[in-house]
């Protein structure tokens, strides 16, 4: 197979992905990887990925990580398949992608991440969520979700009128979030209620969703 | 028609931004946005950005935030003009985009919160955190350690060529060397040493550090 994904199917990173390998309808092998043993931080998977973390692609001889950049250069390479996700025949569209790309990854991401941690990853290692932190998190979320309401009042999706790799790079962690008690942080706000409706019911979410079985 | 950069020129965001443009020989204005007042959170600035960061650029009627956006979008824009910044091969943009990550995702947060305690909040009268210094100064350590394995085997990031994913470097790391006095991580490291004096010694660069009265 050519296109090997090496992590987790559980796993977030590993997700957005899987994700886009489902939306470019590409076939691919996921290798699992033993994280919970610590395999991500020694050889061999430290010769694909010398940060230790999944996941990692190989495609041919190409060897790639950083969840972000591999979805990129899938959509890049397999432009003309599946769905377009990088809108790369506009260079405006592809900017206005690329700004809630970057709002995910550096406004939504460290919250939710963060949150998943309390209700999904302490109770696999028998603790409770940290209220202080889950008060702390909660509130840098509403304020980034209070941005989405208005982005998406304004626009069907993220970058636009059209589903792209803006609005892919939400679902992973918003697929763990979405099954916690705090949901109501997305269905309190119409908008984004409504977006995530959308991109939660496209058939590649549907089929990733099948292997996110942390909680 | 220039392209308006809201920001002051010293922050290290908007700086990303403007290293790329001068790259390009792309004319530009700086728009001054007083953060010590608060301009950045009112609410004519919040149209620009909703998250009341700098920058945010205006060029013509067609707006952008978000500077590693920015400087993809100028990059692609004018990728006949100037430096190859983007890559040229499929496998080549991979790795910029590669390496644009790992900055954002595993550097930029232990610098910019090093930054922050040493820096930031002494300059505002409040004391910084020297033990959340220490610890992010121990992982930076280890993130570093696996950026000079790369450049011991690649002249720049992505490649032989500068690109994007060392130019994104600039703004942080010579806060983290020069306002934060955390010099030795660059300067104990031969080939992250190299790297960034070649870098840091780019005409858009001095340039810019011109601009900034750096």
């Amino acid at each position: 197979m050519a296109i090997k994904v090496h992590g987790l199917a559980v796993a977030a990173c590993t997700v957005r992905v899987l994700l886009c390998l489902h939306e470019k309808g590409l076939e691919y092998e996921l290798v699992p990887v033993d994280v919970f043993n610590g395999a991500h931080k020694k050889q061999p998977y430290l010769s694909l990925n010398p940060f230790g973390q999944i996941p990692a692609l190989e495609d041919e001889d190409i060897k790639l990580f950083e969840s972000r950049a591999i979805c990129k250069y899938l959509a890049n390479k397999y432009k003309d398949k599946g769905t377009d996700l990088l809108r790369s025949s506009s260079l405006k569209e592809s900017a206005i992608a690329e700004i809630w790309m970057e709002v995910e990854a550096h406004q939504l991401n460290g919250p939710l991440r963060a949150l998943i941690h309390q209700f999904v990853l302490n109770p696999l290692r028998g603790k409770v969520p940290d209220e202080k932190i889950v008060e702390g998190e909660l509130e840098k979320l509403e304020k980034v979700l209070d941005v989405y309401e208005e982005r998406l009042s304004k626009s069907k999706y993220l970058g636009g009128d059209f589903y792209t790799m803006a609005d892919l790079n939400n679902l992973p962690y918003l697929l763990y979030f979405m099954k916690t008690p705090k949901a109501s942080y997305v269905t309190s706000r119409p908008h984004v209620n409504a977006w995530w409706n959308d991109i939660s019911s496209r058939p590649a979410t549907i089929k990733v969703s099948e292997g996110m079985t942390m909680i | 028609m220039v392209v308006k950069v809201f920001g002051p020129v010293h922050a290290a965001c908007p700086q990303r931004v403007l290293a790329c443009l001068l790259e390009k020989d792309v004319d530009f204005e700086i728009v001054h946005v007083n953060l010590d007042q608060g301009e950045h959170k009112q609410p004519d600035f919040l149209v620009r950005q909703p998250f009341g960061q700098v920058p945010a650029i205006e060029d013509g009627d067609f707006r952008l935030f978000e500077s590693r956006a920015i400087i993809r979008y100028y990059a692609a824009k004018y990728a006949e003009r100037g430096p190859n910044l983007l890559g040229k091969t499929l496998e080549e943009r991979a790795l910029v985009d590669q390496w644009l990550e790992v900055e954002a995702h595993n550097f930029n947060d232990l610098v910019y919160t090093m930054v922050l305690q040493l820096v930031v909040l002494p300059r505002m009268g409040q004391p910084g955190d020297l033990a959340l210094v220490h610890s992010c100064e121990q992982k930076l350590e280890k993130v570093l350690d696996i950026y000079e394995q790369r450049l011991s085997n690649s002249k720049y990031l992505a490649g032989e060529s500068f690109t994007l994913a060392d130019l994104t470097h600039l703004p942080g790391t010579r806060y983290l060397m020069n306002e934060a006095k955390m010099g030795h991580l660059i300067t104990e490291r031969k080939h992250i040493n190299a790297w960034w004096e070649d870098i840091s010694s780019r005409p858009a660069w001095k340039k810019l550090m011109n601009l900034a009265c750096f």
